[in-house]
């Protein structure tokens, strides 16, 4: 456990890369987190005022409808539509949950968020209760952020205090109390069912879906499970309208997005770009890349990669997934010349493997097989049938998940081998690394060549 | 009084009935024997066309069997003996240490006092009814039972099932997720992150480094029993890339030589605490 934070900044964890589109980090640094008026001041709970007082639920749901807004969680998915679906169903009460769990613990964006604007995520997690008609929220925070724990549970209960969140929400007859819950520092309690579980004490395990959580999800409760960035995000459509969150982003992803750059960068950090923005822009943010660029992992372990001659493409969710690889939480991982696109990929299978839940046969087998395949492979002793076992293995994994971190996990690897194929070959055949990265003894070349393995160019 | 014979013709009446009594053969599957509710047919492994048996030893089915019925042992895919009990199930088959769980001599335990550490019971009575007793707080109480100890004794786990009325299987099942130390470390933990930020900000160089200097693996104690290496990406140190944690501070960012300091400077300091003790 590190020592508390002093002062308002964030934790030394989190850097902030200067320019980009600021609107969630905007106020980060000149606002008191440990303020309800600092906050009120720069205009929280403006929005849930609007929502309360003038659109109503259905208004509310509108307004973030006509802003486009889609899930920052990896997902990608309309978030008006997920309110829409909870606002729908049948329940004695529904749950809100907004997920800071910070799967993977390179993402920075919603830890920044807790910590440098608690009221923003707040008032994003009223919104949502509000526009679903649930009457309890949680905030599920991972267990190391200890400084962002304090923050929210402060600001929940100025909240409290100041008739914003709880019981009689600014004299209107919203109620919704809402609690701050730490939760276990792991890659699979990010995900939503699993998430669920844990909050009742289960092991974090996923859920077979449907019935998706919004029918079905805490405590047989319809649920909202959403992501703290997306909260502030709806907080800030709520406060400054829809028309302006459309101003920047793309038609089908308009808006900003939180993206934690790092690997072989000037200035690892995190930043906030529009949706939309190519990537040699993101990167020109954190300082361009040192030395020759090879490729940008996007995305962390449910990724993949993009080599240098995409750099241009812009950071979307759509764009991204033709590409093979996924925004994620906004990671984006850089590496150069020196790094070998072998074992960048079997250290995100082996990632994925260490974090399995194990309960899905496929992913909790089919990665620690992935990862041996790859090690045959970087050692040069692979069997003739390895490149073929890779995208079978990959193939079924994704056919059979059970949920999106399993379906994906083999995505740096599929867009890996796809763009760097002469690296899997070297080290297939001649035990060679181009990157000469890897410590591997070099060996006599095969008889055959591998089938399966097209030369790029 | 005793007739010489009755037990025989006993016997034989029930025979003659069973002899002249209707034969009847169940057509399965048309027509199936109604069986109990919790009937879950015959237990056993199955096989693969090699004869090899199929079971994984995963131990999935020992943890989550409510009842601690099931006990098992065998081989892991590295050839690790390996068994199910209380000190093998953490991470079980996944930890590359296996023999350690097997009892095997690969590595002497050095701190065998401590499988089997005494916990303060009223405290942890208290802690659990800070958090009034509800179930969704078990990592809440986990966090504060490792902050406590270091890691989460056995006895400690045992007491929150037993306390919460909680089956031990999901206690356990809940414990081993989420960065919680399940075995004790001797003398300071020193541990290397290894996420995706650190190892390619120089976290690879960093830890080859303090292995080199240390003299021993991640997962393993060195001679003196003075620090404990292990890697983690939990760490979580974003912008301190590459960084390293002893014990419950992070440092970071850390230079191969910075990094070496530390461990060194810290093993000194250690070595020096557990003398005037």
């Amino acid at each position: 456990m590190t020592e508390p934070t002093a002062g308002l900044g964030l934790s030394p964890q989190i850097r902030l890369l200067p320019g980009g589109e600021l609107r969630l980090l905007a106020d980060i640094g000149t606002l008191d987190p440990t303020s309800l008026a600092s906050a009120r001041q720069y205009g929280a709970y403006a929005g849930l005022k609007r929502a309360v007082g003038k659109l109503g639920p259905e208004g509310t749901i509108a307004e973030i409808a006509a802003a486009g807004l889609r899930g920052r969680g990896g997902g990608g998915y309309p978030t008006a539509d997920k309110w829409r679906a909870a606002r729908a169903a049948e329940g004695d009460g529904k749950v809100v949950v907004a997920n800071l769990i910070g799967a993977d613990p390179t993402a920075l964006g919603d830890r920044a968020l807790a910590e440098g604007n608690p009221h923003l995520l707040l008032e994003g997690v009223l919104l949502a209760a509000f526009a679903t008609g649930a009457s309890e929220a949680i905030i599920a925070v991972r267990r190391d952020w200890t400084d962002a724990i304090a923050r929210l549970r402060g600001a929940v209960a100025e909240a409290d205090a100041a008739h914003l969140a709880g019981y009689l929400v600014m004299g209107t007859d919203f109620s919704c109390v809402v609690s701050v819950w730490e939760g276990a520092a792991a890659l699979v309690a990010g995900e939503e069912t699993a998430l669920l579980a844990a909050l009742v004490g289960d092991r974090a395990m996923p859920v077979i879906r449907p019935p998706y959580p919004t029918e079905r999800g805490l405590r047989a409760l319809p649920t909202t499970v959403q992501n703290g960035e997306t909260l502030a995000h709806a907080a800030w459509i709520a406060r400054h309208g829809a028309k302006k969150f459309r101003a920047v982003g793309s038609q089908a992803s308009p808006g900003t997005k939180l993206v934690s750059i790092y690997g072989r960068v000037g200035q690892p950090g995190l930043a906030e770009v529009a949706l939309g923005t190519p990537l040699a822009a993101i990167l020109a943010l954190a300082g361009g890349a040192t030395g020759s660029i090879k490729a940008v992992f996007v995305g962390g372990p449910g990724g993949g990669a993009l080599s240098a001659a995409e750099l241009e493409t812009p950071y979307d969710f759509d764009t991204l997934r033709e590409a093979g690889a996924g925004i994620g939480l906004g990671q984006l991982l850089v590496t150069n010349s020196e790094t070998c696109m072998v074992d960048t990929a079997r250290f995100f299978l082996d990632y994925s493997a260490r974090e399995a839940c194990g309960k899905a046969v496929p992913c909790r087998i089919g990665t620690k097989r992935l990862v041996e395949t790859l090690d045959r492979i970087l050692v040069g002793t692979p069997r003739p049938t390895d490149i073929a076992l890779l995208r079978a293995l990959a193939g079924k994994m994704s056919d059979t998940a059970l949920c999106k971190l399993e379906a994906r996990a083999p995505g740096p690897m599929l867009t890996t081998l796809d763009r760097f194929a002469d690296e899997y070959r070297a080290h297939a055949e001649r035990g060679e690394c181009l990157a000469g990265a890897c410590r591997t003894a070099p060996l006599p070349p095969l008889l055959a060549p591998l089938p399966g393995l097209e030369p790029t160019a | 009084m005793r007739i010489p014979g009755l037990g025989i013709l006993k016997g034989l009446r029930q025979t003659g009935r069973n002899y002249w009594a209707p034969k009847v053969t169940n057509q399965y599957p048309e027509s199936r024997p109604t069986m109990p509710d919790r009937w879950r047919g015959r237990l056993d492994l199955i096989y693969d066309p090699f004869g090899e048996h199929k079971c994984e030893v995963c131990f999935q089915c020992a943890q989550v069997c409510p009842v601690e019925a099931i006990d098992m042992s065998g081989f892991d895919s590295e050839g690790n003996r390996i068994r199910y009990g209380m000190q093998e199930i953490y991470d079980e088959r996944r930890d590359p240490n296996a023999y350690r769980r097997a009892g095997l001599a690969a590595a002497p335990m050095r701190n065998a006092a401590r499988w089997d550490e005494a916990i303060d019971s009223p405290w942890l009575r208290g802690v659990i009814d800070g958090f009034g007793g509800r179930p969704e707080a078990l990592v809440a109480i986990f966090s504060a039972i490792q902050e406590r100890y270091g890691y989460l004794p056995e006895r400690a786990l045992r007491e929150t099932s037993e306390t919460m009325s909680i089956h031990w299987a999901q206690v356990f099942g809940a414990a081993g997720l989420g960065g919680f130390r399940l075995l004790p470390a001797d003398g300071h933990l020193v541990t290397v992150c290894i996420c995706a930020a650190c190892r390619f900000a120089g976290g690879d160089e960093l830890l080859e480094a303090v292995r080199a200097q240390l003299g021993i693996s991640p997962g393993e104690t060195t001679g003196d029993g003075a620090i404990s290496l292990e890697t983690s990406d939990e760490v979580a140190a974003g912008a301190l890339s590459p960084a390293l944690r002893i014990d419950t501070l992070v440092y970071g960012p850390l230079t191969v030589e910075q990094g070496l300091h530390l461990v060194t400077e810290r093993r000194r300091t250690g070595a020096r605490a557990g003398a005037r003790a």
